[in-house]
């Protein structure tokens, strides 16, 4: 027992002087950062990290940028209008429709500030990078001005970028309908669609030239554009999406009726033919081989003629005021059976009537093909309805435009 | 027993094998709270100075743009304060941080007008867009203490020193910069070494000079700065074995002593009258025209300028006028104004000496409206005078040039070789209304 008793004592003892050192309890990750925060990363620990863990660099870290590139920092004060409006145009219109855990799932994880633009060595300019759904970098920032919001620059350059990105992660968690590939298979333009003008693309069902490039970029380009733009930036789009077909001299090419093989001619709301006019609008009347007008005649052929209150044919006067008689084709006064010249009455004459410009509809069609699929997407997998969001983005949009979102304090 | 024994001494051999003999941590602490002293070090020193601290900055990889003072304090809430010689006037207010990223890492990493006026793309002090002047804003710190901090651009690799700025007064201590800046400032200097005089070209802040040493071509660029006591160079340069560290200011002088050997010396070397005149642009008037050119100018004013209904506001000789230039291109020649319609006509000239120029009319350089003037206007009669004829075309003409003040002039005149009564009197001054003065 006793050496049953010792041995167990020398193992405890062993043991005992054989502890190992303890592990660090903090991470060397943590470390290596004492810099003072700001009022503004007070904020943001407020409203982007806790409600949404995201982190909101608005400070240059040179390892999280391009180093290939020449770069300025972002401005304190102007990152600060921008986390405002990116929290209120599009982390809580996402969260106003579908709840913040929604968002809080599927938003990227970093949003990286760089004040400068990022030029290509081609001379153009990158609008904004992501990194596999986790990062988005947002250039520019600088160029914003806190007085004077102009929604149509803040879009081009951030919330349009921000919506496509975070379309890219909800079809790249859920599998979009590959039908919708099929719309413009042929005409995807892989890189060379920086060749492609944005009119171009749109008379090709690509809502700008980017989206030409592959079928995702296609897709949440499409999700991205109908987000951001206004119901009547929207029709707007749609209407530079329909072409005039012309001929080979650039003139316009007319509908032809299958029946008649005539030109088909554009009817009022009554089914009356619509008289073509002139750039002053003054209808056109139509002439003949002469020069002459062309007078109206009725179902038997003959003249209609204009006539006063009474019923009377109205003679018709030069400048002066005088009459004018008929004449032969002699140029002879005509004379009726009492020796009286005969006036000109006033006849209806002909007008020219406008025709049925043809129209190519085939961009038009496909964009409103792909807008519908997308919806559906999006309602299907997502339980997004992409209209409801629309308008809320539009709402909060006019909110900013209007001056309502106070973009220079921090509360 | 035995077994027992055995088995004890079997248990402690295994403890014992177990249990490596503690060794001593070769540091003290770890890496990261290392590095965390460090960093809390670094920032106690760049805190400290009272007056902020003088930046003796030189932006682009080969320094090709020169050095510029930044007077930066940095405060413990991560803000720093910034004046430099961009904007002069004004202290800038922006962020830094000190962290840990292979060494220690000074960025002034929220946007600084004065500070990232050397790096931002969009090129804002010049430089290509894109690219600008190629300035760093990420520091390795390659030491630290009180009285010197040494940094290393992380793009340019260029070293940086920061001293403790030596008064509070910010902007007096930059208009007395730019005060040495201007008594020292020429186009062109004679370096005086061993003898000899190398000639040295000014552009931005650099110096560049070619010479001839045993057969060989050298060409030598220094990049300075510009401190209180004159031209400071980024690091020494030698010519013909002798090294120069850059040239101290002596204040009303022309001849710099290098600051390190007086018997270099950097001598301003003063433009030519004849290089004063083709680099400036010069006003006219009919009275400043000769015997020779007077009739000309008078058969305008009288038979064309009537019948034109405009007023001739100036007529100018010489150089592009800046603001013109930057709307239709460099040029040479005439510029004048008639009616508020500007037009340029071009002229080719050659130096022919310190004080002697040869020149003609050159349509070819006409802009503007000018060729509207010489086809409608007899325009072209204003410039017979300087070296053209009476059917607009070219005629070369030699003058002598002489000065009022051959350093500093404000008129010249010129006098034909061939024509003793072609006489032109140029100034430097505006002249309004040319054709009545």
């Amino acid at each position: 027992m006793k050496i049953k008793y010792f041995i167990l004592s020398v193992a405890a003892l062993m043991l005992a002087a054989c502890s190992e050192d303890a592990l660090d309890s903090t991470s060397i990750f943590d470390k290596g950062s004492q810099t003072p925060k700001t009022e503004f990363d007070t904020w943001l620990q407020k409203n982007y990290v806790e409600p949404y863990n995201i982190d909101f660099k608005y400070r240059f870290e040179y390892k999280e940028s391009d180093v290939s590139k020449n770069l300025a920092p972002a401005d304190y004060d102007k990152s600060i209008a921008l986390a405002k409006l990116t929290k209120y145009l599009w982390l809580e219109s996402y969260e106003e429709l579908m709840g913040r855990d929604f968002i809080r799932t599927y938003a990227p994880k970093v949003l990286n500030l760089i004040g400068s633009v990022a030029y290509n060595s081609n001379g153009g300019v990158v609008l904004g990078t992501a990194e596999g759904g986790m990062k988005i970098v947002l250039y520019n920032v600088n160029s914003i001005d806190p007085d004077n919001i102009d929604m149509e620059f803040l879009n081009y350059w951030f919330f349009n970028t921000m919506h496509h990105e975070f379309a890219h992660i909800l079809h790249q968690t859920k599998n979009y309908p590959t039908d919708f590939n099929e719309i413009s298979k042929a005409d995807y333009q892989s890189s060379s669609w920086v060749n492609l003008s944005d009119e171009e693309a749109l008379a090709m069902g690509f809502v700008n030239n980017y989206a030409s490039s592959e079928t995702q970029e296609d897709f949440v380009q499409t999700i991205a554009f109908y987000i951001t733009m206004s119901d009547e930036a929207w029709a707007d789009l749609l209407d530079q999406s329909i072409v005039m077909v012309t001929d080979e001299n650039g003139d316009p090419v007319y509908e032809i009726d299958p029946k008649t093989g005539e030109p088909v001619i554009v009817t009022d709301a009554k089914g009356n033919p619509v008289p073509a006019r002139d750039s002053n609008g003054r209808i056109i009347y139509q002439r003949d081989a002469n020069g002459n007008y062309v007078w109206a005649t009725d179902e038997n052929g003959n003249y209609i003629f204009m006539t006063d209150e009474e019923g009377n044919r109205i003679p018709m006067t030069d400048n002066e005021g005088n009459i004018i008689y008929q004449t032969t084709d002699e140029g002879e006064i005509v004379y009726d059976k009492d020796g009286n010249p005969v006036p000109e009455y006033w006849k209806y004459p002909v007008p020219v009537y406008e025709k049925e410009i043809m129209y190519d509809y085939t961009g038009y069609n496909k964009i409103l093909q792909k807008l519908a699929m997308v919806k559906d997407y999006l309602k299907g997998s997502w339980g997004i309805n992409l209209e409801e969001l629309h308008k809320i983005v539009q709402r909060r949009q006019q909110e900013v435009a209007e001056g309502k979102l106070d973009l220079k304090s921090l509360n | 027993m035995k077994k027992i024994y055995f088995l004890i001494a079997m248990v402690t051999a295994v403890m014992m094998a177990s249990c490596t003999i503690e060794q001593d941590d070769f540091f003290s602490d770890s890496s990261a709270n290392r590095a965390d002293a460090a960093i809390a070090a670094d920032v106690q020193v760049l805190t400290s100075a009272a007056n902020g601290w003088l930046m003796q900055y030189f932006p682009d990889s080969q320094q090709s743009y020169g050095g510029y003072n930044v007077i930066a304090r940095f405060k413990t809430d991560g803000k720093v304060e910034i004046m430099g010689e961009v904007y002069g006037d004004t202290i800038y207010t922006s962020l830094y941080s000190v962290t840990q990223s292979a060494g220690i890492v000074l960025t002034f990493d929220s946007f600084n007008p004065e500070f990232h006026a050397f790096s931002d793309p969009s090129a804002p002090i010049g430089g290509s867009e894109g690219t600008g002047w190629d300035g760093d804003f990420d520091f390795s710190i390659l030491k630290a203490t009180a009285e010197e901090v040494v940094l290393k651009g992380k793009k340019t690799g260029n070293k940086i020193v920061m001293t403790p700025m030596p008064t509070s007064d910010w902007e007096a201590y930059l208009s007395g910069i730019w005060d040495v800046e201007e008594g020292m400032n020429a186009k062109k200097y004679g370096i005086h070494i061993g003898g000899e005089e190398i000639i040295a070209q000014k552009s931005n802040r650099t110096l560049n000079m070619s010479y001839e040493e045993d057969g060989e071509e050298y060409e030598v660029t220094a990049s300075y700065i510009i401190t209180p006591q004159g031209y400071k160079f980024y690091e020494p340069i030698t010519i013909k074995g002798q090294t120069i560290d850059g040239f101290n200011y002596v204040e009303g002088a022309d001849v710099f002593p290098a600051s390190n050997n007086a018997n270099i010396t950097l001598n301003v070397i003063y433009p030519s009258v004849a290089e004063i005149f083709v680099e400036n642009y010069w006003f006219v008037s009919l009275s400043s025209m000769g015997e020779f050119a007077a009739p000309y100018w008078n058969a305008v004013k009288q038979q064309i300028m009537p019948s034109l209904g405009e007023q001739l506001q100036y007529f100018a000789f010489g150089a592009a006028i800046p603001s013109w230039a930057a709307s239709f291109g460099n040029y040479w020649g005439a510029s004048f104004n008639s009616g508020g319609y500007a037009g340029v006509l071009g002229f080719s000239y050659q130096i022919k000496s310190d004080d002697e120029i040869m020149m003609g009319y050159n349509a070819k350089g006409n802009k503007s409206n000018g060729d509207w003037y010489v086809n409608n206007a007899y325009f072209h009669y204003f410039i017979v005078p300087f070296g053209c004829t009476t059917s607009a075309a070219q005629k070369v003409r030699v003058f002598k040039i002489t000065a009022d003040n051959p350093k500093e002039p404000s008129i010249l005149t010129l006098t034909d070789e061939d024509e003793p009564t072609n006489v032109i009197t140029l100034y430097a001054n505006y002249i309004s209304d040319p054709l009545n003065k």
